[in-house]
């Protein structure tokens, strides 16, 4: 639109909200009309982009020319098949919890304090007694060789290298045994419950047994999940395409071998309710994270039957099409479990102002996901390191711009809530 | 990616009893070639033979003030290990294992290019066909050696190799593949 036209669209908006009733009985059009009056904004001096700096679209060739995580997106996008990239790329319905996700963040503006002794910044988080250098944490993400050859243990050895905690997918195409060696310690595992009760038992013996501290049952997506864009891009015949059914056919996940099939991710048909920890409890010694926890009342039933820890989380919009961004779900949550356990939160964390905000709102670390597989896929375990490296860089300089020299310092006050009168 | 580490180090010292022949360091390199599919980017590691020769006529550098005489890599094609077989047996086959079971690289001279960067040029033979390839690197000293990096990129058709295509002809490796080495090298005694 020209300028031109900008000022006459300001001026007819002006003029409908002058004649509104209801500017009027607020006793505006006084000043509406000055505006109205008001001559044309002079036409703004824009400067020539700098010819050094690459356009945004430009697409980098080596991890290190990553500004932020955004940049490993496209990348990904051109490396993969399409099939691929829809699975990972997809939503459900039309996507929009996607978008809501990472678009939450920005109701909540941040406090710049600056002046703060910073010589001693200590990032670090405690999880069941175990310290980790930052509340950046993997998180699971399925079939990680569909997207790199490297596939987990390439995450694994970025995770290794750059101290992160890595929890690993129940779909995860290595073994968990291989990935905890190129973890070079247990990951935290992540399982979907199937509708046979032993099959379950196998899988979560075989994690406890391969040393894993803690067992993550995600629920969100028992009630099924509509994955248009997956859909689209994977064609009708889906996986049974000559193509797909090459590489697919007959393929069983390390953690089924020896399993029946079924689509696990959903309960494979099978009834979960709360009493469903109980029976988790009952074959495991592993810390227990219910993961899928979207509201306070949950919240609250998660203390009440003794998890040992919630995930906040919709799947990074994969699941359902609530419209509602995790960012929003965490203070309830967080209000309900009154830090009796850990809270981890994930679902459209694309800055370290993003963990910033997740942190001050009750989270006690953040999950990555999609960037995890886009910097995997574009550049393998050099790429998910240099993702880490930029978002613990992004979020050491908030906290240093907020005067937050350790993560307990990072609290609500250091937030503004839009939406809400007075922050 | 490439993979951080020097692995054994060992030094071996030549015609000992002449006493005029250069020592050679020899140690071992890691080295992970890399490309692109249709599919998805794939990388596959491997551990490279390294013999480095001090002496002149190269001038001086990190951790070899004398100069290096010669550099040569040797990587078994049947050791590249891409943790996945039928990967493994396509890109053997690319390379025609049978026939040409090493890839080497020859360094023929070298020319510093600041505090510990060098730029090698020297000849690289894939499947019998020997072609020219330079490359920067990097020199780093350190309490366990000279930590030499580097990678360059290679045009695989420049040396008669066809990339793999399979699963019906869909499946199109890219005629492009990154080598990056990490190396750790021990200086003269």
């Amino acid at each position: 639109m020209a300028p031109s036209d900008v000022s006459a669209a300001r001026r007819n908006f002006l003029r409908l909200l002058a004649a509104s009733p209801l500017v009027s009985a607020i006793g505006l059009p006084a000043v509406l009309e000055a505006l109205q009056q008001a001559k044309p904004l002079a036409k703004k001096k824009v400067a020539a982009a700098p010819v050094a700096l690459a356009p945004k679209d430009t697409l980098i060739t080596a991890a290190s020319e990553a500004v932020d995580v955004m940049d490993f997106e496209a990348v990904a996008k051109k490396n993969l098949l399409p099939a691929h990239w829809a699975y990972m790329a997809t939503g459900v319905d039309d996507d929009a919890t996607i978008k809501a996700n990472h678009e939450g963040f920005s109701r909540y503006q941040i406090r710049m304090r600056p002046l703060a002794d910073f010589s001693k910044l200590d990032m670090s988080v405690q999880l069941f007694g175990r310290k980790w250098d930052t509340p950046i944490v993997l998180c699971p993400v399925a079939a990680q060789k569909g997207f790199h050859t490297e596939g987990e243990k390439g995450t694994a050895k970025a995770a290794r290298a750059k101290g992160h905690l890595m929890c690993l997918s129940n779909q995860t195409s290595t073994s968990v045994e291989d990935v905890n060696t190129a973890r070079g310690e247990p990951v935290w595992f992540q399982l979907y419950a199937r509708p046979d009760f032993a099959g379950t038992t196998q899988i979560v013996k075989r994690a406890e047994a391969a040393g894993c501290p803690v067992l993550i049952w995600t629920v969100d997506l028992i009630g099924g999940s509509n994955r248009e864009t997956l859909r689209r891009g994977e064609g009708p015949l889906g996986v049974r395409a000559p193509f797909c059914k090459e590489c697919h056919e007959g393929r069983v996940i390390p953690m089924a071998q020896g399993l029946p099939p079924g689509n696990v991710e959903r309960g494979g048909g099978g009834v979960f309710t709360w009493d469903y920890i109980k029976r988790l409890r009952d074959i495991t010694k592993m810390k227990l994270f219910v993961k899928g926890i979207q509201t306070g009342e949950d919240g609250e039933l998660a203390v009440r039957n003794g998890l040992d820890g919630v995930w906040v989380s919709n799947h990074g919009g994969r699941a359902g099409e609530s419209l509602r961004p995790t960012i929003d779900s965490l203070p309830e949550v967080a209000a309900a479990v009154g830090g009796r356990m850990p809270v981890i939160v994930d679902s459209g964390v694309r800055h370290g102002t993003d963990i910033f905000k997740a942190l001050a709102l009750g989270a006690t670390a953040v999950g990555v996901g999609r960037p995890q597989v886009w910097s995997l896929a574009a550049f393998g375990q050099e790429g998910v390191e240099a993702m880490l490296d930029i978002l613990r860089r992004e979020l050491q300089m908030t906290m240093r711009q907020t005067g937050a020299t350790s993560i307990d310092k990072i609290t609500r006050a250091s937030l503004i809530d839009r939406m809400r009168i007075g922050g | 990616m490439l993979v951080r580490r020097g692995i054994g180090v060992l030094f071996v010292a030549l015609a000992a009893l002449s006493g005029q022949a250069p020592l050679v360091g020899q140690s071992t390199a890691t080295v992970t070639i890399s490309g692109t599919s249709t599919v998805r980017n794939w990388s596959c590691p491997v551990e490279a033979a390294v013999k480095v020769t001090p002496g002149k006529p190269g001038e001086a550098a990190p951790g070899f003030p004398a100069g290096v005489q010669a550099v040569a890599f040797t990587v078994p094609v049947k050791a590249i290990e891409c943790d996945n077989d039928t990967m493994n047996g396509h890109l053997r086959e690319a390379l025609k294992e049978k026939t040409y079971p090493q890839i080497a690289y020859r360094m023929k001279q070298y020319t510093m290019a600041g505090s510990g960067a060098a730029k090698v040029t020297g000849s690289l033979t894939i499947a019998g066909v020997t072609r020219p390839v330079s490359f920067d690197v990097k020199l780093t000293p350190s309490a366990n050696g000279v930590r030499s990096q580097g990678e360059t990129n290679i045009d695989m058709t420049q040396f008669g190799v066809t990339p793999p295509k399979v699963l019906l002809g869909q499946l199109i490796v890219g005629k492009m593949v990154r080598v990056k080495f990490d190396a750790m090298l021990q200086p003269t005694p």
